[in-house]
């Protein structure tokens, strides 16, 4: 195992020893990262990093192959335009966790900000607790569970992917619809939840399956109300 | 675009001065708002005091001295003037016998004497509040013994200019003048002051810079004077400003923030038994707040106040 | 008089009119004009704004208004064909270990592989590659051909960020945050169903078909001060190596271009109203953005102002069409210039090929800028392969090669004449304003007068 202390390090130390450790070892614990902003952006080889306490913003971007634990808060934007690998964060994750993420699994076991999971194009994002305003906005593809409640607009103008809510949607973003949950939605939430221990593994009966409508795919007169508000 | 913080002691004495504390979490924050730093920070003074912070620019400390002495003069016709010092670019002016510290008539005339000459910029006046600010990082700030401020609560800012010029009376916290003791530090952009500041200066008011920030304070004390309460004001501000905005406002007694509808703009906030500390990074925090006090993050279209 | 009232009848039965009727003037309203009366007729069908590609069609204040006083006996001039005049331009000097060395001070803007073709996009790089310059992806991500084909690319991190990828990040010569885009500033980019087939639409992850409609904010921060923080999460990424453009559609110019130089770019892009694009509501082609000239006058003077000329470079794009474009916006402070539309239509848009195919486009060649319909006559804004197949790479980037040659030429040629061994030296005083209009907004003093009426 490697060890780094972030005290008295630049970013670009904390990153090249990170980079380092990986490739030696496979297996880093990066110690009080005091909420520092970039730390573990860019990894690109497979193995284990764990932040020992808070993180700043985009920690873990552009993330492939490794998998990440965060003991600790995150700041904005975790593991923003992750490829692969995975991400679990132990306490809250502040805004726009998981933004655009093409690939990869992120846990939030607290609660997320606003603007989680926007633009995803892929991968699974869980949230334990809460997800705020805008969350799962112009989704693309991918999976996305929130065993907690929502704020307003949630998944507005989702092109695909599927959200599963477990507490109280605050709002339904335009065009996003509940839908009937499948046998296997339901096994691969019980999996999921199961996996990574998240808020206690409610049941998958529990949580609401919210799909796109489709109406804003391509302008009709006839959803104009829709349009107004979307376009 | 900026760092933002507030600070308030929720009781009694505390070994760290309020200055200490603020100044910390602001240089923390430099790097969000590299253009000025700025502290509004209160400590009551003895009953029927009111204290001045104004922009006093001289070259030489002959010049200095020379438009203290007129200041001091011209003000001291609608008030006493206890004591008056100036340091590097702001005087310091303490009056007595203010009967009625809230009377909008005399703190607008005392801000119009002060401004009448020598290019003269009242920052504050206040029953408590004293607002230091400055171009360049919040340590630029220790030659005003910031440090050693002893208050009971504040604000503090870093400033990265978007729309105006950077220069001292354009950087934060903002005054809301003519009223004693309320100040907004704002990080953001609004996109319809104009429209706003423009119906106030219709009513009356005054307005020092055309920064968006200043109209956020004199709306905000717009509508205690018009009865709202404090958290009344800022859940109006939710529907009422356009733009991006989280921002603190502190009045005599209390701290508060808004956050808008669309989340742009971070806020963090810890408390505990001692203090709550409120900041755009969670990193601010840390000088401030003991390990395991659990932070927060306000969710869209929030508001809240503390008083003491 | 009295008029006559008798009308004669011809051999058909027709009436013929009085011999001193005048016909009247058929009059249309300067207001309410037949383009007006269209537009509003067409929004009374259509139900929302209009889309099309292109850029506005509206006139503008522009570089013709200018014009250059070279060396006479107060000054020497170059010998045109004979002495030196270097065109190297270098951009990312500020902070980036590997500033990018152009050839030329032309360079291709960012158009998506989607918005254009495969072959149009190839083409493109290949005469980049020839010229000595670099080209830039798009809204949609790096295609590998592109890569292989440029010496030079530049990666665009977009708010949609469709198609980001890393390693493409690591593998570009720069990268180009895009704030906005010159020909409808503060909106996200378009493309059209009848675009997104089913290759684009795997590598942008959206179902095949539907109307893209880009994100306007980036995901991942949403200001000048999380912006800091974005762009050096970008560079511990890339090793600090590449440098860091940032694009911006002309608008709040002052304003951007201080904050973009204090977050840290290395490059500023600054994106003029005259800027084309593959598909935009049309009222912000022509109502959003200030014009190409102006924008870069007010870039240069927030430069200077907070004392960064010197160390950010500026790239200015936006209706350039010539040389003496490039070498004006040279000389009024650009360090680079960008081309989009021109770079298409040295490739053949426009040209007057299968003519049959405007017309059932509803247009003709030369007027044509029906990008938006993916069925371009002559295969460049298309993705079906058929009419792609009408644009032969070689050939077409045998053109821009040619066309991109005689833009530097044409630079130098006016530089020479100036007196300058080096087009960079061109400079202000180089030029006089011939409307009052142009010396208005540059702040050139106007031909005849030495007045300068504003600046």
């Amino acid at each position: 195992m490697v060890q780094i202390d972030c005290t008295g390090k630049t970013t670009t130390e904390i990153n090249k020893a990170i980079a380092a450790g990986l490739a030696k070892d496979g297996n880093v614990v990066v110690k009080n990262p005091a909420s520092r902003h970039n730390l573990g952006v860019g990894i690109n080889h497979p193995g284990k990093v764990v932040f020992e306490g808070n993180v700043g913003y985009y920690c873990a971007g552009m993330l492939k192959d490794a998998d990440v634990e965060i003991k600790g808060n995150c700041g904005w934007s975790v593991g923003e335009d992750m490829m692969s690998g995975s991400i679990v964060v132990h306490g809250n994750a502040s805004a726009a966790a998981g933004a655009a993420i093409r690939g990869g699994l992120l846990v939030v076991h607290g609660n997320a900000g606003p603007r989680t999971g926007i633009s995803m194009k892929g991968g699974t994002i869980i949230i334990g607790g809460n997800v705020d305003y805008m969350s799962g906005f112009i989704m693309q593809k991918g999976t996305f569970i929130i065993c907690g409640n929502t704020g307003e607009a949630l998944a507005d103008s989702m092109y695909e992917g599927r959200v599963f809510v477990r507490g109280t949607i605050a709002e339904h973003g335009n065009d996003a619809v509940e839908t009937e949950m499948t046998k296997e939605d339901k096994a691969m939430l019980k999996d999921l939840l199961t996996k990574y221990k998240v808020a206690g593994i409610p049941k998958p009966e529990s949580f609401k399956k919210i799909v796109s409508g489709k109406k804003l795919y391509n302008f009709s007169m006839k959803d104009y109300e829709l349009w107004r508000v979307a376009l | 675009m900026c760092g933002i913080v507030g600070f308030m002691y929720k009781n009694g004495a505390n070994a760290v001065p309020l200055g200490t504390q603020l100044s910390a979490m602001a240089g923390i924050l430099g790097s969000r708002g590299l253009d000025s730093t700025g502290m509004a920070m209160y400590g009551k003074l003895p009953s029927g005091r009111l204290v001045m912070r104004a922009q006093l620019e001289a070259a030489s400390g002959d010049e200095g001295e020379g438009k203290l002495g007129r200041l001091r003069e011209r003000v001291g016709t609608l008030v006493t003037v206890e004591k008056a010092s100036w340091n590097k670019h702001l005087a310091r002016l303490e009056f007595s016998g203010v009967e009625n510290p809230d009377d909008l008539g005399l703190l607008r005339r005392i801000t119009d004497a002060a401004e009448a000459a020598d290019g003269i910029q009242v920052f504050s006046i206040g029953s408590a509040m004293e607002i230091i600010k400055d171009t360049g990082p919040a340590s630029d700030l220790d030659v005003y013994q910031v440090q050693k401020f002893k208050g009971t609560h504040g604000l503090a800012h870093t400033r990265l200019a978007t729309e105006s010029i950077v220069n001292t009376c354009s950087s934060h916290p903002f005054w809301a003048r003519p009223f004693a003791d309320i100040a907004v530090v704002h990080n953001g952009q609004l996109t319809n002051h104009n429209i706003l500041r423009r119906r106030f200066e219709h009513r009356g008011y005054h307005f020092l810079t055309t920064n968006d920030s200043e109209v956020i304070a004199v709306y905000i004390a717009d509508k205690l004077l018009h009865g709202k309460t404090l958290h009344e004001a800022l859940t109006d501000s939710i529907t009422e400003l356009d733009g991006t905005f989280t921002y603190l406002v502190a009045t005599e007694d209390s701290i508060g923030f808004a956050k808008d509808r669309f989340a742009t703009k971070p806020l963090v906030i810890a408390e505990n038994d001692t203090c709550v500390a409120l900041a755009s990074e969670e990193v601010a925090l840390a000088p401030v707040i003991t390990k395991g006090t659990q932070v927060w993050e306000p969710t869209a279209k929030t508001v809240r106040t503390w008083s003491r | 008089m009295a008029r006559r009232t008798v009308k004669k009848e011809d051999s058909n039965g027709h009436k013929s009119p009085p011999s001193d009727y005048v016909k009247p003037l058929i009059r249309e309203s300067h207001f309410y004009s037949p383009e007006i009366i269209e537009d509003i007729q067409v929004k009374a069908r259509l139900g929302r704004y209009r889309i099309r590609g292109f850029g506005t069609l509206r006139p503008l204040p522009s570089f013709h208004d200018l014009t250059f006083v070279t060396s006479g006996l107060s000054r020497v001039p170059l010998e045109g064909y004979r002495e030196k005049c270097t065109t190297d331009t270098i951009l990312g000097k500020r902070f980036a270990k590997k500033p990018l060395h152009l050839k030329t001070p032309v360079t291709i803007t960012g158009m998506s592989y989607g918005a254009l073709s495969r072959n149009a996009k190839i083409a493109l790089s290949k005469a980049a590659t020839r010229i000595g310059t670099s080209t830039t992806t798009g809204d949609g991500g790096m295609l590998p051909a592109e890569r292989e084909a440029s010496h030079l690319l530049v990666y665009q991190v977009l708010p949609s960020r469709y198609g980001f990828n890393p390693d493409h990040l690591r593998m570009a010569n720069a990268m180009e945050i895009v704030v906005g885009q010159g020909a409808k500033p503060g909106t996200g980019g378009l493309l059209l169903g009848q675009k997104v087939s089913a290759e684009i639409a795997n590598a942008r992850d959206l179902p095949p078909g539907v109307d893209q409609r880009s994100a306007v904010r980036h995901p991942d921060w949403m200001g000048a001060d999380d912006l800091i923080i974005k762009i050096e999460e970008l560079r511990e990424v890339t090793d600090h190596q590449i440098p860091v453009y940032i694009k911006l559609g002309a608008g709040r110019v002052t304003d951007d271009v201080k904050l973009a130089a204090k977050v840290g770019a290395d490059v500023i892009f600054m994106d003029g109203m005259e800027a084309g694009t593959g598909a935009s509501p049309e009222l912000q082609l022509d109502h959003t953005g200030i014009p190409t000239m102006a924008a870069l006058v007010e870039a240069v003077r927030a430069l200077e102002d907070i004392g960064l000329r010197d160390e950010v470079q500026l790239i200015i794009a936006g209706g350039i069409a010539s040389g003496a474009d490039i070498a004006k916006a040279l000389a009024l402070g650009a360090d680079a210039v960008a081309i989009g539309t021109a770079a298409l239509i040295a490739l053949n848009c426009n040209r007057a090929l299968y003519v049959e195919d405007y017309e059932k486009l509803g247009t003709k060649p030369g007027a044509c800028h029906h990008c938006h319909t993916g069925m371009c006559p002559v295969g460049i804004t298309t993705q079906n392969p058929e009419l792609m197949a009408r644009l032969d790479i070689d050939e077409a980037a045998d053109r821009v090669f040619n066309y991109l040659n005689a833009l530097t030429l044409e630079v130098q040629l006016i530089a020479r004449a100036c007196g300058k061994s080096d087009i960079h030296d061109l400079e202000p005083t180089d030029l006089w304003a011939l409307t009052t209009e142009a010396s208005f907004i540059t702040g050139i003093p106007m031909v005849g007068s030495n007045k300068v009426f504003g600046g």
